[in-house]
């Protein structure tokens, strides 16, 4: 009976061997969810192929490639100087935008406002034109792209940062801003477009005068646009190089259409 | 089935038992793998940068946990303040008062209460506690939350150490306190609590140990913000849920914070256990 | 007049925890009841988890947690044994204890920082169900082991006496005699185990990861329904219609184990354990 069990151990561990065909995926809440269905598109037309798709952050992308603990990672920004070893495919280019509950009659707000809002300058939203209640301020953790590059575009360290609430991924903040009409929050564009589009109560806000819209982001009028990119370091087994070249590929771009991001192109 | 003397048996017996050894004191091989990550962050910093310090910015290289370790305290006080009591008297209800047919039925569900996973506590607390909350003290998330949250969790093992300390009182005792008319509040206050101060003191602490390791529920109500809460309904940061966020993208550095985060976790805790034999083992004397 | 409110604070008690009770059960099961059917356990994972079902991550679970057990099954009995062999030398004894106890009062997080540390990088085996097992399974020991250990101490006297008349080796009168006798703890100890490991979700996060496909084997990474129900509580918008389904097959689950645990100590008269640990 012992010896079944043990026969059975090893057996059952023999098989995961077969991981030639796995991909595995992490990085940037913003690309995660695209990732997957274009994995899930990629699997349909390769049946051997199993690609797992992870969050985490962007940090957690290059750290994972760094480590070996992944074959592609997901990062929503360029890369940096110092991970000029790693290579890189964009797949996407997206913008970072101000999100509100539907209900909120604010439509547009300008840098400097945004600026206090999230220093605590401005507290209340009678000060922004609604009503008198405060604002509840929601912000990202470290390690994500989408708070660097906001911290970038605000030109303020997370230091000066005095928030309400802390999410990590892109859904998280829209979870949390779409259950309280007094937050504020900011995500990926095409994270908040695709979720107003499952009919979240949400809304983004135009910055600057700029509306969030695609086509502000096509011509680049939209303040703060980054490229979503996929890394790697350079010895890449055949399933991941298949998965590299089909994210250009027709089926690809219906799913960034669909995730209301651009293609590169 | 031979009984004879087999040399082979006797080696995988000291085989086995070594085995067995081994693992009884895993919590070394715990500390040393905690120690082998974080010990590099204990020693490159200084006290004053850390535990008394309180900007966490990992970014930044600042690494102050006081706003953590005060969350974690203050988490696991106010919910020992809210279910302490409350299960003690529940416990002395059990014990007492109930009437049989009722005791089976507080029984069942108190076990069934206790076995109710963290996460879905933190669901409920998520889902209905944080609403309610929102409007009247936004956000919502925050100290009290956590507290009550955490509170509903620590109460079935307090309820439970209570009743067993109960149930060691020799029955003459309660007896002796029956013919002599005593009225409830007289023997809860009078015998049962002079006597077994100790015992219940150690019932607390096993209810704060708890409250201070846990996770998961605490994550999802209390707002994961890094300050010094200046209300009763600001968020907090516990140390265990900073753990919980920043693990998974942290850093070499910042990984070995983190380990040493444990590190202090588990600190706590052992000189919570220790306080707890002490008493013990005075009172057994 | 003093004892009046004495007793109706206490009746208040009673009522209030059962208030609490019904607040939170009932919420789970009702909302979780909403629209559910049983092609919810069935079907597959999809859209991050919004639609589709958890037959994937049920499959998940039960791998991990009978893993978990197996594994904590063996080692519990061996450092019971082992503490038993040295229960006569007091000191010994009662370090063991203490680093059982010390190990069973850890936070769960740090047994997740852990896993992540010996399991899933020192022996290289990634994110992955093996993983969470095995961090499991020393999560579960000390309970299993205190059980055993109450087993072994309730070996009639005997017993004990009549080994030692007869010169036995300590591999015969343990392996050959006493584990015969403690079956019924082990039994009780798997249960309370399974309880645990089912509820557990801050040990598994950083060691079985997020995986959502069918595992194939174990070292293919998978999520159990606890983190299940924390990925679509905290991450997805329009998830917790599916984090109540999940949190209501979960705590069905829970429901039964402690069902039988309870059953199991009361049929074989095991008596109220010293259950002061979780």
């Amino acid at each position: 009976m012992k010896y079944l069990l043990i026969l059975a151990l090893i057996t059952f561990t023999q098989h995961s061997y077969a991981k030639k065909n796995q991909v595995l995926l992490t990085g940037s809440s913003t690309v995660a969810p695209i990732m997957l269905d274009i994995a899930s598109e990629f699997e349909k037309l390769n049946p051997n192929s199993i690609i797992e798709v992870q969050t985490g952050g962007s940090t957690r992308g290059i750290i994972d490639i760094k480590r070996g603990l992944s074959q592609i990672g997901m990062i929503s920004r360029a890369l940096k100087p110092n991970e000029n070893y790693l290579k890189h495919k964009t797949i996407a280019i997206d913008g970072l935008g101000v999100i509100l509950h539907s209900a909120n009659k604010v439509t547009k707000l300008t840098k400097q406002q945004i600026k206090d809002i999230y220093t605590r300058e401005i507290t209340n939203w009678k000060d922004l034109g609604w009503i008198d209640k405060p604002i509840t301020v929601v912000h990202k953790a470290e390690g994500r792209s989408t708070l660097e590059l906001f911290l970038s575009y605000l030109g303020l360290k997370n230091s000066q940062i005095k928030p309400h609430l802390i999410i990590g991924d892109n859904e998280q903040g829209i979870k949390t801003v779409t259950g309280n009409p007094y937050t504020i929050g900011y995500v990926s564009i095409g994270a908040a477009n695709y979720n107003i589009k499952n009919k979240a109560p949400l809304k983004l806000v135009a910055l600057d005068g700029v509306k969030a819209n695609r086509a502000n982001i096509i011509n680049k009028s939209y303040p703060i646009l980054r490229s979503l990119n996929l890394i790697y370091t350079g010895n890449l087994a055949e399933p991941s190089r298949k998965l590299l070249a089909f994210t250009a590929g027709p089926e690809a771009l219906k799913v960034l259409e669909r995730h209301y991001v651009i293609s590169p192109q | 089935m031979s009984l004879a003397h087999n040399k082979t048996e006797d080696y995988l017996f000291k085989g086995l038992l070594l085995v067995g050894l081994l693992f009884s004191l895993s919590i070394f091989v715990v500390l040393f793998f905690l120690i082998r990550s974080g010990g590099h962050f204990f020693i490159s910093t200084s006290i004053s940068e850390t535990l008394f310090f309180d900007q966490w910015f990992p970014s930044e290289q600042l690494f102050g946990l006081a706003p953590m370790i005060t969350g974690s305290l203050l988490v696991s006080a106010l919910s020992l303040a809210l279910a302490g009591p409350f299960s003690l008297i529940l416990a002395f209800f059990y014990f007492y008062i109930c009437p049989l047919k009722l005791k089976s039925a507080l029984n069942i569900f108190m076990d069934i209460f206790l076995s109710i996973p963290s996460v879905v506590f933190g669901l409920w607390g998520l889902v209905v506690v944080v609403p309610l909350l929102a409007p009247l003290f936004p956000p919502g998330q925050g100290l009290f939350t956590a507290s009550i949250i955490l509170a509903m969790m620590i109460l079935p093992i307090g309820f439970k150490t209570f009743v067993a300390t109960l149930q060691t009182i020799p029955n003459e005792c309660l007896l002796a306190a029956k013919s002599c008319n005593l009225s409830e509040w007289s023997v809860f206050k009078d015998i049962i609590f002079k006597s077994y101060k100790r015992k219940f003191f150690v019932g607390f602490l096993l209810q704060v140990t708890r409250a201070i390791g846990e996770t998961m529920a605490v994550l999802m109500v209390c707002g994961n913000i890094i300050q010094y809460p200046d209300s009763l309904f600001a968020p907090i940061r516990t140390l265990t849920t900073n753990i919980a966020l920043e693990m998974s993208y942290a850093t070499d550095f910042h990984r070995t914070s983190l380990f040493f985060c444990g590190l202090l976790l588990i600190g706590f805790i052992f000189i919570l256990l220790l306080i707890s034999r002490t008493d013990e083992m005075k009172y057994e004397k | 007049m003093k004892n009046k409110i004495f007793i109706l604070t206490s009746w208040l008690s009673f009522f209030t925890f059962f208030a609490i009770f019904f607040a939170v059960t009932g919420n789970i099961i009702f909302t979780g009841l909403d629209n559910f059917s049983f092609s919810f356990l069935f079907n597959t994972f999809n859209n991050s988890g919004r639609d589709g079902g958890i037959s994937t991550i049920i499959i998940s679970t039960l791998i991990i947690v009978a893993f978990a057990l197996f594994v904590s099954v063996i080692i519990s009995i061996l450092s019971a044994i082992c503490i038993d062999y040295f229960s006569k030398n007091i000191r010994i004894t009662k370090i063991l204890k203490l680093s059982i106890d010390t190990l069973s009062a850890t936070p769960s997080i740090v047994f997740g920082l852990i896993g992540n540390i010996i399991f899933c990088e020192f022996l290289g085996l990634g994110y992955s169900l093996i993983s969470g097992s095995l961090t499991l399974a020393l999560m579960i020991l000390p309970i299993q082991t205190r059980i055993i250990l109450i087993g072994l101490n309730s070996v009639p006297k005997d017993i004990r006496l009549g080994a030692y008349a007869l010169n036995l080796k300590p591999f015969t009168s343990y392996f050959r005699i006493k584990i015969h006798l403690i079956k019924k703890q082990i039994l009780s100890g798997t249960f309370m185990g399974l309880g645990r490991s089912l509820a557990e979700t801050a040990a598994l996060l950083f060691t079985s990861g997020y995986g959502v496909k069918m595992p194939s084997s174990l070292l293919d990474s998978g999520r159990t329904l606890s983190i299940h129900i924390y990925d679509l509580a905290m991450n997805v918008p329009g998830g917790n219609e599916n984090a109540y389904k999940s949190a209501l097959t979960l705590i069905l689950l829970v429901f039964i184990i402690s069902l039988i645990t309870a059953t199991i100590q009361r049929r074989f008269n095991l008596g109220q354990q010293e259950f002061v640990w979780n």
